[in-house]
């Protein structure tokens, strides 16, 4: 017998729990250097296509026959909260619409985005200075509580919105001066200023209008310490006050969200009995489930997957378009980059990229070339006025600023994020870095972190890089004055200044005459064009892959999907 | 030394410990060139001083970074976890709502990898260098090299998609009634509530992705019962076995495996380790709402709170499941004196 040293595996195991603590220690306080693995990033693994035709029956259990279930399935979902008044993530909108309404809506079923059309408002009323809003209410609207609504629940719910101080706040803050109740059933709102866009941005879920007096139930109020004061946010992630076809059952954070009907739903009882929005964080799981017929709506497949599905007749691809950009930004600051700071450089550069190399090469057609800043599908905007490519009127520009021997750009950009949700942020560098080197011109890349490239980005530290904007609200006035006021969000970053432009941009939205305001907001964009601080590059299209017993599964960018107007 | 005593100084040698992985957990959080702030604001909020001052004093950001840490350490030594910023709840509650999903799948992971690491091990040393034993080996080494996310969808597409023998992603079909949550532990709580369909719709999902996830740790367990079986079956006391005529079943499972338990043992402590770490891999390959997936949401959201609860919680397991591993050893070889 081997002699057995007996204090040998204490002590071992002295060194495991260190080194366990050291490992839990490291794993989880730092971000990775890279983004995470997560399942957009990994389509090479996605299984190979699928030689055969896809079962069709559920591996579920199925439900009792009687019961009208949609499952839809999402990605990754970054809701915060089910809160009307707080939720400003990407996810909830889809959600909020089906079980709150708004004064306004989008014609068409969603389908039409640059006007709108009265909801829970019978009609409203826009003051000739876009400075006084007033709405007729409907008569008929009753909460899912069964209380009617009226002109207080209105006032409630904006003023709850505003006094949150919470991420959808400024929508009401920055605009409105006053809201009132004139009578039960009218509600005047001032603003702070003239705002022609104020009517789009009442489309958004976060213009609400709640049952006051179940909220206030709950702990909610719309006082003006609502920020420390409101204690509703707790109740309203589990359950939902609105006038809409669907009341919010249950929220399994990471896991699902379930809708059932509203009984009293006062445009007619919705088509399906409960609603199920799945989360399924993986793209490839996520198709499998849609095939297997285990979810009905699969949301943010990647193309491929989506490509390969386009032959199944179960199933049915949906195209809109979203108002979501990339764009490519030069800094106009002569300390940051002397070359950038010419225009006429900077031209060139919107010259020498190949745009259609990037929409149909790279994104398989699945974008439109948005101009410049304002997304297309809006006020104001013609796809004729986007750049195309043009190598010699490039070279020649360059050669004008005296650049002709070519020279180098630092382009630091966010490493392995995935752009307007459709492009690696790598790849489009590649690609821009290809087409640069035609005119002679050297892109330096760097791939940073998503979190350090922001806060850089923010702070107008970078030369030249790629980045999205997403949209706030409807109408041109959410993009004009961003990008073209001195100091405002996008224009710091490269530190753009055009006067012309900014009283352009900020005088659109003071008048109400819709053909005016396109005039003007087309003439920004040609100004834009000509500085070039702010090169457009994708707008892309959204694709959801649904059953094709679905009917009118129609997108729209505001609330993406309406479940009241679907059905099987 | 009674357990009682021996846990506690165990844990009283850890606490140091974990303060100072709580301070370098905040210095490098507080070090990261971004604010917090922006990983949940809009563009349209961060440019709202309102906004951005009432979510400063919310989340008591505007405190300087020295009274922050000590804040939170105060909180801490009171068993308050502090709240995240993301999803705007309680460290605890989120732990406690993501912890026993992630607990249900790693035991279970366990469960699978022992049950068929051990035997195959045993078998493999038996039968050294024939056709087991070198299967054995080869399924060990894949199950060592293959990246898990990769494996998890191997195996949703087989079993889910193309076989139709497995549900899909989740924990149970969406489809049912969930009991109440007693436990979090879906097929406990479902059999306390005596819903046979929960039930069995929980462990039908639960299978594929243990399987994957244990099939880490059973393939480090085989390798290492391998090793010490056929370590052990050379051992002079072995043969003295056989000589006294035992049949080989006897001398294999009563006289060589209780010895080479020990190794076994800390193979089942180290996989435990792997499985934190596979269990985001496979967490979002199945749409598992567990810890995993909160861990690193959290993280690349800059999320201090619960980044040091995750940590805290990881950390204090490690010192149970070492704990176990050490009572183990005291107990499989009575040699061995807890001190």
């Amino acid at each position: 017998m081997r002699p057995v040293n007996r204090t040998l595996p204490i002590r071992a195991f002295s060194v495991l729990l260190m080194t366990g603590l050291l490992l839990a220690a490291c794993a989880q306080p730092t971000p990775p250097p890279q983004a995470q693995p997560t399942a957009t990033e990994q389509p090479t693994q996605a299984p190979p296509p699928q030689p055969t035709a896809p079962p069709a029956q559920p591996t579920e259990t199925p439900a009792p026959a009687a019961e009208n279930v949609l499952v839809v399935g999402l990605p990754k979902a970054d809701t915060r909260t089910l809160d009307p008044h707080r939720q400003y993530e990407i996810t909830p909108p889809q959600i909020m619409r089906a079980v709150y309404e708004t004064l306004v809506t989008l014609p068409d079923k969603g389908a039409t985005i640059d006007r709108v059309e009265p909801l829970l408002a019978e009609s409203f009323e826009i003051s000739d200075d876009a400075l006084v809003y007033t709405f007729k209410l409907r008569s008929d609207v009753k909460f899912a509580s069964g209380r009617s609504m009226t002109a207080d629940d209105v006032v409630f719910s904006f003023k709850r919105l505003g006094n949150l101080q919470d991420n959808p706040s400024w929508l009401f803050n920055d605009h409105v001066a006053s809201i009132e109740a004139v009578d039960p059933s009218t509600v005047k709102i001032t603003l702070k200023e003239p705002n022609a866009a104020f009517l789009s941005m009442l489309v958004s879920p976060n213009f609400a209008v709640v049952d006051a007096e179940l909220v206030k139930a709950q702990g909610g109020t719309d006082a003006e310490n609502a920020k420390e004061a409101d204690k509703a946010t707790d109740w309203l992630d589990g359950n939902s006050a609105g006038t809409g076809p669907y009341v919010l059952k249950e929220w399994k954070r990471n896991e699902q969200v379930v809708i059932e009907r509203n009984p009293n739903y006062w445009r007619g009882a919705a088509p399906f009995d409960r609603i199920i929005f799945r989360e399924i964080p993986d793209d490839a799981a996520r198709q499998q489930a849609l095939e297997r017929g285990d979810v009905d709506i699969a949301i943010g497949l990647d193309v491929d997957a989506i490509n390969r599905l386009k032959g199944n007749p179960d199933l049915n691809v949906i195209v809109g378009n979203t108002l979501d950009m990339t764009y490519l930004a030069m800094t106009t600051n002569p300390e940051m980059s002397k070359e950038l700071a010419d225009k006429r450089v900077r031209q060139a550069i919107m010259y020498a990229i190949d745009y259609e190399g990037i929409l149909d090469g790279l994104l398989g057609g699945t974008a439109l070339h948005i101009p410049t800043i304002i997304p297309l599908g809006l006020l104001g905007t013609d796809p004729a006025l986007a750049p195309k490519r043009d190598l010699e009127k490039a070279k020649a520009l360059l050669k004008e600023a005296g650049l002709e021997g070519g020279f180098t750009i630092n382009m630091v950009y966010p490493g392995e994020r995935k752009m307007s949700n459709v492009i690696l942020a790598d790849t489009l560098v590649a690609k821009l870095q290809e087409d640069l080197a035609e005119i002679g011109v050297t892109l330096n890349v760097e791939p940073r972190d998503a979190t350090t490239w922001r806060a850089d980005y923010r702070a107008g530290k970078l030369v030249a890089t790629i980045a999205d904007w997403t949209p706030d609200f409807l109408d041109p006035h959410g993009w004009a004055p961003a990008f073209a006021v001195e100091g405002a969000s996008a224009a710091k970053r490269v530190y753009y200044v055009n006067k012309e432009a900014e009283k352009l941009a900020l005088d659109a939205a003071k008048i109400t005459d819709p053909a005016k305001r396109a005039e003007m907001y087309l003439k920004l964009q040609q100004i834009m064009l000509e500085d070039a601080a702010f090169v457009g590059l994708i707008q892309p299209k959204v694709q959801i892959v649904a059953s094709a017993k679905l009917k009118d599964v129609i997108y729209n960018p505001v609330y993406f999907l309406d479940y009241y107007f679907m059905s099987r | 030394m009674s357990l009682v005593t021996y846990f506690i100084r165990r844990v009283v040698v850890t606490i140091p410990l974990l303060l100072l992985v709580t301070l370098l957990g905040f210095i490098i959080t507080y070090l990261i060139p971004a604010d917090p702030l922006a990983m949940v604001l809009s563009e349209r909020a961060m440019a709202n001083p309102q906004i951005v001052q009432a979510y400063r004093e919310r989340w008591g950001l505007d405190k300087p970074p020295h009274e922050r840490y000590l804040t939170y350490l105060g909180n801490l030594l009171r068993g308050d976890l502090g709240e995240s910023i993301v999803t705007q709840q309680s460290v605890a509650a989120d732990i406690a709502r993501y912890f026993p999903a992630t607990v249900e799948l790693a035991v279970s992971a366990t469960l699978i990898a022992v049950l068929i690491g051990v035997p195959l091990g045993i078998l493999a040393a038996v039968k050294r260098d024939r056709l087991i034993d070198h299967l054995a080996r080869l399924v060990s080494l894949l199950g060592v090299c293959v990246p898990v996310f990769w494996l998890g969808l191997l195996a949703l597409s087989l079993f889910y998609y193309r076989l139709q023998w497995m549900p899909g992603p989740g924990r149970v079909n969406a489809r049912l009634d969930l009991p109440p949550t007693v436990t979090g532990l879906l097929t406990v709580d479902s059999l306390l509530a005596g819903r046979g369909d929960v039930f069995a719709s929980a462990l039908h999902h639960l299978m594929l992705p243990a399987l994957v996830l244990g099939l880490y740790s059973m393939s480090l367990i085989t390798r290492i019962v391998r090793s010490a079986m056929i370590e052990v079956l050379q051992q002079d006391y072995v043969r003295t076995a056989r000589a006294k005529g035992l049949i080989e079943r006897v001398v294999v499972m009563r006289h060589a495996l209780r010895n080479a338990a020990l190794p076994a043992v800390t193979a089942v402590g180290l996989a435990f380790g792997n499985l934190m770490a596979g269990a985001v891999m496979t967490e979002t390959v199945f749409a598992w709402p567990g810890i995993g997936r909160y861990a690193v949401e959290s993280a690349t959201k800059l999320d201090f709170a619960p980044i040091m609860g995750v940590t805290l919680l990881v950390a204090v397991a490690y010192i149970v499941i070492n704990f176990l591993v050490d009572v183990s050893y005291a107990l499989l070889d009575p040699r061995v004196r807890l001190s």
